[in-house]
């Protein structure tokens, strides 16, 4: 899976984002930048903030203030369903795939913001390599998957479009040690192979092996930045984002 | 408070002086709104509230004004004792046409009824004790001493008191026991079963409602007009009522009142335009469900929200408080076996979900079942708790059979349950989740509200005590008026355990409590499961976080490919070597992430030293 085959990753910049429901703020001001190749953690307690903020970086919530460029291009007016198309992919908190249709369609529909060429059956065959079970399930539907094999859909879906930057919320909620285990060594491939990640994460060993860098929120507000190697030995966070 | 009795008073003073201003014409506009009102309530407690699609409704209307007309014309009743069998027999078509509803549902629903309504009508314009085509008339002005009804002035005023007492009776059903039951059937029929709401009749009571309300309108109908011909309940008909109870919001019984009331009046206006007008409400409906689908009845809500976004209103940020654990009962002596699997296979056409499974759980225990995604587990779950039939094999819950006990009965007798995808009812606040499993009451209990509404008030008020009690336990009170859907999984989960817990079981099933929590939170959770089994409640739970499996649970069954394919101690499953390779994989278990998870010795340590 080649990162930035649709041009050069640009740096994500997002500043003074703020989300309200109703009357109350759930994400207030905050700011961060995800360079090319950068992997981001975002860490906090439930009710921090942490998914609010992805949602309004895709434009799925509305965004009551904020700035978002990637790569120097102003994203901030651009609709959810247009994010696709500047290269930033998104597998949300509890999977979503379409549980009527088949493996393959579900991956076909990754790329629909694509022509259907050489370029998309490379990368359907891509995705293949690294969810090898996503092969073998392809005329299935999606909802008789396992919540392992669906998570791996929903990011191989992501993947389909080819983006550069590939947002994940709780991509290991609800799977199995050895799952974790897994989309791991996804995530670490991907990496590898210059994708930018963005990553909601609960479990410490995921964020802490995937991110080089972590924004621990709380309140809605960015309570501390820092690399993943300082926050996971900070006495702080490992108290009460942790529970170590 | 004071400004809602304000504005109650008005209300009234404004119906009573309403006549007065009106001439003949537009008060027999305003008597038929009255009766599209009460017709229109009876919709939206069937499909707003309940969602029991209810395309019969013009019939209930039709059994009711026939009925007065058929019995004082050709029997020779008076015109209230017509009414006194014929608001009844509206009610039995009711039941009737509710008995598809306790095998389908949505939109097949609407066209069984849609059918039924049009069977109805085809019979009206054809027998020959309807009248056929031409109608019934000549029923008698209803009598009431003192009082000449055949003014419509005065008809009004019967109206009204009819209209108002029907409107206060359904509102008072909508906020209590009764009403929050069916609202959380209508937001998912499956967890509200799980809470002990006996779905079958309470889809029966939907039908029950609407058409009681059909019936009254009926014959209030017959009275005004004193005559009755198909058109009136024609199928174009029921499409009006259906845009009054859309536009109007169906959600909201004012919301249905004002659409009936608004749109009888609209419909008047337009009266010289009548071929534009039923396109005209067509593009209004289309309007509203894709634009305010909440329909009016929503849009002060959003109103205010859109005020307080532009104002900079700033509520205080609700925050998830510690758990206070319960006071600790008398441990369970003798433990004897509270649930049994004994050898259950789940087929799903080529898949076996569930291949001779056996489970014993012995009261008071903390029992874990973990496995790989796909193993079976949540499938046992299902099974146990009534949501699947095994295919072979007995499950047994407190010494009874339950293999085909269906989950409101299981829930009766003790067994609560959460979802792993959560399973909240997203149109009911924090507080009225709570209250749903709360309230234990049986459904045939509703006699009371036909005869002793204050008995219903009190046990209301009970409840509302004990829920906030419960919320206030689980750390929620912040969050008791809030959208469930809103709130992040985390607080979510702690909602479903609260809910789970408020039907005081006997044997609590926690499918995946842990999942989205981090280390913290996993830490509360644990308090909050080991406070539960100190209650005597047993606890079943699937999970995946080891640490806390580890840590809590005393026994652990480990399930693959949908077999049993280890029982023991933490320390002895986690050594399996086939649990290792089926589950496990080459994660080290005290690596970052999970909390260390106590040898078996430190649990007897801790659980032993007084506390």
């Amino acid at each position: 899976m080649k990162a930035a085959d649709t041009g050069p990753a640009g740096t994500l910049t997002v500043e003074d984002l703020s989300v309200h429901y109703g009357g109350v703020r759930a994400v207030g001001s905050i700011g961060f930048t995800v360079a090319p190749g950068e992997s981001v953690g975002i860490i906090g307690a439930n009710g921090a903030g942490k998914t609010s903020t992805l949602k309004a970086l895709m434009g799925l919530v509305p965004r009551s203030g904020g700035r978002i460029t990637l790569g120097g291009r102003d994203l901030t007016r651009v609709r959810a369903r247009d994010m696709v198309r500047h290269g930033i992919g998104y597998v949300p908190e509890g999977r979503h795939v379409f549980s009527g249709l088949s493996v393959e369609k579900n991956l076909m529909l990754g790329a629909y913001s694509r022509p259907w060429n050489d370029g998309t059956r490379r990368r359907l065959d891509e995705v293949h390599a690294l969810f090898p079970v996503l092969g073998e399930m392809r005329d299935r539907p999606a909802g008789a998957l396992s919540g392992g094999q669906q998570q791996m859909l929903a990011i191989g879906r992501a993947l389909m479009a080819g983006p550069r930057l590939l947002v994940l919320d709780e991509p290991s909620m609800g799977l199995s040690p050895k799952l974790v285990g897994s989309i791991l060594d996804v995530l670490l491939k991907l990496r590898e192979e210059g994708m930018s990640l963005l990553l909601v994460e609960q479990n410490a060993k995921l964020t802490f092996g995937v991110t080089s860098s972590c924004v621990v929120m709380e309140n809605g507000e960015v309570a501390m930045t820092g690399t993943s190697a300082e926050l996971s030995r900070d006495p702080r966070v490992r108290e009460v984002y942790l529970g170590l | 408070m004071k400004s809602r009795s304000a504005a109650l008073v008005t209300l009234i003073a404004g119906a009573c002086v309403l006549p007065y201003g009106l001439g003949g014409y537009t008060i027999h506009v305003v008597d038929i709104a009255l009766i599209h009102a009460l017709l229109a309530i009876g919709l939206g407690l069937a499909m707003g509230v309940s969602g029991q699609i209810n395309l019969a409704q013009v019939a209930f209307f039709g059994v009711g004004a026939y009925g007065v007309a058929v019995l004082t014309t050709h029997y020779g009743y008076g015109f209230w004792a017509a009414a006194a069998l014929a608001v009844p027999a509206t009610v039995a078509t009711g039941l009737l046409v509710g008995v598809p509803a306790l095998r389908m549902q949505s939109h097949y629903l609407g066209i069984v009824t849609l059918g039924l309504a049009l069977g109805f009508i085809n019979w009206i314009t054809n027998a020959r004790i309807t009248g056929g085509a031409d109608g019934i008339s000549g029923i008698p002005v209803p009598t009431l001493p003192g009082v000449d009804l055949s003014s419509e002035y005065l008809y009004y005023y019967l109206e009204v008191a009819v209209f108002a007492l029907g409107l206060l009776f359904g509102l008072f059903v909508v906020h209590t026991s009764l009403g929050r039951r069916l609202r959380a059937m209508r937001d998912d029929s499956l967890a509200a079963g799980a809470m002990g709401a006996e779905i079958p009749y309470l889809r029966m009571t939907a039908f029950v409602l609407a058409s009681l309300y059909g019936g009254l309108a009926g014959v209030l109908y017959g009275g005004l007009i004193r005559y009755v011909a198909p058109e009136t309940f024609s199928i174009g008909n029921m499409f009006i009522l259906l845009a009054m109870v859309i536009i109007g919001g169906r959600r909201s019984l004012v919301g249905c009142v004002v659409g009936a009331v608004g749109l009888t009046l609209v419909r008047e206006w337009l009266s010289d335009f009548s071929t534009y007008a039923q396109l005209g409400y067509g593009v209004v409906v289309v309007l509203m469900v894709v634009f305010a689908p909440t329909g009016l009845a929503g849009i002060p809500a959003r109103v205010r929200d859109l005020y307080r976004r532009r104002a900079g209103h700033h509520e205080a940020r609700a925050e998830l408080r510690p758990f206070t654990p319960y006071p600790p009962a008398a441990p369970a002596t003798g433990q004897p076996v509270l649930l049994v699997a004994e050898s259950v296979t789940k087929q799903f056409r080529g898949l076996r979900a569930l291949d001779a499974v056996s489970l014993t759980v012995r009261a008071g225990e903390i029992r874990g079942i973990v496995g790989p995604n796909g193993s079976g587990k949540t499938t046992l779950f299902n099974v146990i708790s009534g949501f699947y039939r095994a295919t072979s094999g007995t499950v047994g819950f407190a010494g009874d059979d339950t293999t085909t006990a269906r989950p409101y009965a299981l829930s009766l007798a003790g067994m609560a349950r959460t979802f792993q995808n959560l399973r909240l009812f997203g149109q009911l606040t924090v507080r009225e989740n709570v209250l749903v499993a709360l309230d234990r009451t049986r459904t045939r209990a509703i006699w009371q509200y036909a005869v002793w509404q204050p008995g219903v008030l009190a046990r209301e008020r009970r409840l509302r005590a004990r829920a906030d009690e419960v919320l206030e336990r689980y750390g929620l009170t912040d969050f008791a008026e809030a959208d469930p859907a809103s709130l992040p999984y985390g607080i979510q989960r702690r909602i479903e355990i609260a809910r789970a817990m408020a039907a005081r079981p006997r044997l609590l099933l926690l499918d995946e409590p842990a999942a989205g929590l981090n280390g913290e939170e996993v830490r509360q959770l644990v308090r909050i499961v080991r406070s539960i089994r100190d209650t005597g409640t047993t606890v079943v739970l699937i999970e995946h976080n080891m640490g806390l499996v580890m840590s809590l649970c005393e026994r652990i069954t480990v399930l693959s490919g949908g077999r049993v394919i280890a029982e023991g101690t933490p320390d002895e499953v986690v050594a399996a070597p086939e649990v290792i390779e089926a589950y496990l994989g080459d994660s080290d278990l005290t690596e970052a992430g999970l909390p260390q998870p106590p040898t078996a010795e430190e649990v007897r340590r801790t659980e032993e030293a007084p506390s």
